[in-house]
This record gives C-alpha cells, structure tokens and sequence, in this order.
C-alpha cells in the first residue's frame, strides 16, 4: 500500500468515524440527564444540563481529533 | 429464534449460574483456528522461505510497514498486537460466511476490544508525556471544560465497538431475515425444500460479511493506530 492510500484509507476511517463520535456524547448525556431527573425527581433540570454538556463533548471530540491528526500530518 | 437475533447459550459453567454462550464459543473456534496456524506457519523456517512461510512473511512485513506509515517509525513495536486485532477481527467478521454466528455480532466483543484501545491510549499516554502533563490535558484549553473533556473522552470506546457491533449485527439480521422469507417463500410456491435459499442470498453475503466485515476490521485497527499514536505525541 503506498503512503498516499494510506493515507485516504486514514482519513476515510476518520471521517465515518466523525459523526458517530458527535451523536454518543449527546445519547450518552440524554441517558444520564434523564437517568439523574428520575433518581432525583428533578423536572428536566440534569437533562438539559447533560444535553448541553453532551453537545459540546460531541462538539469537542471532532474538534480535537481534526486539529490533532491536521497536525500530526505536518 | 424465539430469544430474538442474540446469541445462545450452549452451556453454563457447571456448579455457577454463569451462561456461555455461542459467541464464547465461536471465539474459542476461531482461535483454535488461528493458533494452529500460527503453529504450522512457524513450524519450520527455512532460511530460504518457499511456500507457507513466503506467504507468513509477506503478511508480517505487511503488517509491520502498515503500522510504521500509519503510526510512525518509533511506534512500530504496537505491529504484533495492531496484526493481532485485525487478523481476529477479519476472521471474527467473516465468520459469517461458515454459518458460525460472528462473535463480534455481540457487544461483550467488541466493547471488550475498545477497552483494549481506551487504556492503551491512556497509558501509553501517560507513559510518553508523565501524569502531569497527561492530567494537564484535560484542563485544556481552559479548565472550565474539564467535564466536557472527560465526557469526549469516555465517549471513545462506546463509539469504537458500537460502530462495529453496529455494522455486523445489522448484517446478522438482515441475512437472518432473508434466509426465513427465503424459505416461506420456497415453502408457499410448494416445493419441498428451500430451494430459493440457494445463490440468492450470495451478493448481500458478499456485501455484508466480506466488504463490511473487512472493512470494519481494517477501520477498527486504524482507529486504534490514530487514536494511540495521537495520543503518544
């Protein structure tokens, strides 16, 4: 295989990976929010904080691996 | 298939409650399977090699240089365990083909596979840049994202093996499906044995157990160069 399929190979499994590496964060957090709401007896109050931790998680996870493997290619 | 698409239970261990079912099973198979070839391949080295070992050469070179291009010259020693992974995981998705239940069909594998990577990427980690630093990471780029960072990175293994048991099962499934409309339908047009289940199911095979299969092998073991790799440097 040479470098230059490598690397397509490389940032194809990057790129399929992207999307579910924003929606678990987000599954995740809605699980925990609504999970924390019924122990508690909250009304939706974890569930939209976890929501919007989830968001920015799923957010943060595609940020940092495009910067880090941008990087790693210079 | 009264218990749905999820695997069975062929024994369980006697004087516990604790099931085995066939993914353990099929597991134990397919390494029973690889460790005798590993057996025989290494057997008898020649010094000049013919035959099987042209081919066992060929295969590690591959796998060394693979690991070399993807993670670096420096990280080539993770070679044997990234072969390791995408030998079994091939083997483990193409079981299919045999009419085996592919062990990866079910999460315990492929969950169990992605902890291998999250620690791994930790570890080696902290071993390459120290705990402080490696701590210190997840305060960047402010420290207010410490809960974010620690969710993002959480999220690593349940993606890695949801997105693999994902792909095979779904594949299961719809085999599964097609294999018992198959048969109703050879049954309903009166012939008295499945005739229709013959060939007709070949291109999805192809499509689901060996395009998705070696594909999915090949992105988990490249997943797993990435992640470590990024994570040493």
């Amino acid at each position: 295989m040479t470098k230059n399929n490598l690397n397509i190979f490389k940032n194809l499994s990057l790129l399929s990976y992207i999307g579910i590496m924003m929606i678990v964060p987000i599954f995740g957090a809605v699980y925990l929010g609504n999970l924390l709401d019924q122990k508690l007896g909250t009304n939706h109050v974890f569930m939209i904080i976890c929501i919007l931790l989830g968001v920015g998680a799923g957010f943060r996870n595609v940020y940092t691996i495009m910067i880090k493997s941008m990087k790693k290619k210079k | 298939m009264e218990g749905g698409f999820g695997p069975e239970i062929i024994f369980t261990i006697p004087g516990t409650d604790i099931p085995v079912t066939e993914t353990v099973t099929n597991t134990w198979i397919i390494m029973a399977i690889l460790i005798l070839f590993s057996f025989l391949a290494t057997r008898k080295f020649a010094h000049k090699p013919k035959g099987l070992q042209n081919f066992v050469e060929l295969l590690v070179d591959g796998i060394y240089k693979f690991t070399a291009q993807t993670m670096g010259e420096d990280k080539v020693a993770f070679a044997p365990y990234i072969g390791t992974l995408m030998i079994y995981l091939i083997f483990a998705n193409l079981a299919g083909l045999f009419a085996i239940r592919p062990p990866t069909a079910d999460l315990n594998t492929t969950m169990g596979l992605a902890l291998i990577t999250f620690f791994m990427i930790h570890f080696f980690a902290i071993k390459r840049k120290g705990v402080g630093t490696y701590l210190k990471g997840f305060l960047d780029p402010f420290p207010a994202l410490l809960v974010i960072n620690i969710i993002g990175e959480l999220a690593t293994p349940i993606s890695l093996s949801f997105r693999l048991f994902g792909n095979i099962v779904g594949g299961l499934i719809i085999m599964n499906l097609l294999y018992g409309g198959l048969a109703a339908l050879s049954g309903s047009i009166g012939l008295p044995i499945p005739i229709l289940q013959a060939a007709i199911p070949a291109p999805l095979h192809i499509y689901f157990d060996v395009f998705a299969g070696v594909l999915q092998s090949f992105i988990f073991a490249m997943l797993t160069m990435v992640f470590v790799s990024i994570a040493m440097d």
